[in-house]
């Protein structure tokens, strides 16, 4: 009964063995994956059968916490590849139950993953750089060592300078625009209300600005789906329907930069998050009493690089707003400034 | 006078190696193509070669096995510069018979000071 709600609550196949390795119980995706036949038993015989007995023993460890290098830093269970039959599969260690371990094991598909892509991208920047920062390098040392050199010398490192100066801008907008090109296949954008996206991003604003943040959003209808007409007809209305298509993550990311800036910059006592519906489009409003930014200094802010975790290769908030088709601007009235952020509804 | 031929197409590092190696004293041929690697060695018997990885028509890894399987190729010093710096790349250079590996951007005297201690 327990290896049956075993393999019923896991995706993929399910082998389930005792704590020597013999097979207890195994799900039909476990038997097409490990190359058996249809109908197959392999209750009694060895799991090493079809992995390594290192590899096992590894994942009961880490299941077991014998091993905490196996745990990665997520807490996510302990997961190795291993070659079986040929074939590149993930066996991921799924707990203990009852005295038995329990294996997930899945197709490991052999494309290259978004990770690889993003190292590949990052190697390749850092690789075109490396060329033309040399020339430019050894020109100035070899200008800085060799001060009396002729005219005519000088003049051909001046230009090597200048030449490559204008390579590594080249180098970088391309692999600006690469990443660009790479995060629109890689990030899909999910359906989210925009009370609900101002909620999430709240918290985090708050934890990041150290400044108290609240939250102003309209009633919005549990009925109302993504697509609905305006419920309020006249398109201004607050309820209605504010579904986006965003990647959240990166809309937190800009929305918490750039009220980090707005912190540092006019130290607004508190800071409030608007939500609006303008026409055909949502307004999510980063407001504040108190004097507003400058275009100029918004548009910095924008083309600045975002950083976030450990992430090495970022993108900019004007990447993300592109990303989405989105747009931010400054506004203030009376004594309110903010900044709007304005997403098109999904 | 030692003789020392650059290899590499890119002129603006071509530009200051040139300088700094006749700077030092030494005779100094360029080429910026792999194809005339072999036969300029055979012709001008080189003390050293600083050696591009990534040229046209032929790599500098396979030059410089090229140059090894020269007779008298032992003798010659290959020093590479490139812009590959992983651990497996710097392991190819040396594997491939390369006495120094110095990856780009350089320090000039970093260059300057493998190149001497190889043939200074």
């Amino acid at each position: 009964v327990v290896v049956a709600a075993l393999m019923e609550a896991l995706d993929g196949g399910v082998v389930v063995c005792d704590g020597d390795g013999t097979v207890v119980g195994h799900d039909d995706a476990a038997t097409r994956l490990l190359g058996g036949e249809e109908g197959s038993d392999w209750a009694g015989t060895s799991v090493f059968e079809f992995v390594d007995e290192p590899v096992f023993a590894s994942l009961r460890a880490g299941e077991e916490g014998e091993d905490p290098e196996r745990r990665s830093g997520d807490g996510a269970p302990p997961s190795v590849l291993a070659s079986t039959r040929g074939e590149l599969l993930r066996w991921t260690a799924r707990g203990k139950q009852a005295g038995l371990v329990v294996l997930q094991v899945q197709r490991q598909p052999v494309e290259e993953g978004h990770g690889a892509v993003s190292h590949r991208l990052l190697r390749d920047l850092i690789e075109s750089m490396r060329a033309p920062l040399a020339s430019v390098r050894a020109a100035i040392e070899t200008m800085t060592h060799y001060p009396a050199m002729d005219a005519a010398a000088a003049e051909q490192f001046h230009r090597i300078i200048e030449e490559q100066a204008v390579a590594l801008s080249e180098t970088l907008e391309a692999a600006v625009a690469a990443y660009a090109r790479f995060y629109r296949e890689a990030r899909p954008l999910e359906t989210v209300g925009v009370p609900a996206l101002a909620r999430t991003l709240a918290p985090a604003l708050e934890e990041e600005t150290g400044v108290s943040v609240s939250v102003q959003a309209p009633e919005f209808p549990r009925e109302s789906q993504p697509g609905a007409a305006d419920s309020s007809g006249d398109g201004g209305g607050e309820a209605g329907g504010l579904w986006v298509q965003v990647d959240v993550a990166a809309i937190r990311r800009v929305v918490v930069f750039l009220g980090r800036r707005v912190a540092n910059a006019v130290r607004p006592e508190a800071l409030r998050l608007g939500v609006r519906r303008v026409r055909s489009v949502a307004a999510l409003d980063l407001e504040w009493e108190g004097a507003p930014v400058t275009t100029d200094r918004l548009n910095t802010w924008t083309s600045e690089t975002l950083s976030w975790g450990d992430t090495i290769v970022e993108m900019s908030a004007a990447d993300v707003l592109d990303h989405h088709d989105a747009q931010i601007w400054v506004q203030s009235d009376a004594d309110t400034a903010r900044l709007r952020l304005l997403l098109p509804l999904a | 006078m030692s003789r020392v031929l650059i290899v590499d197409d890119e002129p603006s590092i071509v530009a200051p190696l040139r300088f700094l190696m006749e700077q030092q004293g030494h005779a100094v041929t360029v080429l910026g193509d792999g194809a005339d690697v072999l036969p300029a060695v055979r012709e001008q018997r080189p003390d050293l070669v600083l050696l591009d990885v990534n040229l046209p028509s032929r790599s500098g890894y396979e030059l410089c096995e090229d140059i090894r399987n020269e007779p008298g190729g032992e003798d010659i010093k290959i020093v590479m510069l490139t812009v590959n710096s992983r651990e497996v790349d710097v392991e190819k250079g040396r594997a491939l018979g390369a006495d120094a590996y110095i990856t780009k951007p350089f320090g000039i005297q970093e260059v300057i000071d493998q190149v001497e201690g190889l043939i200074g």
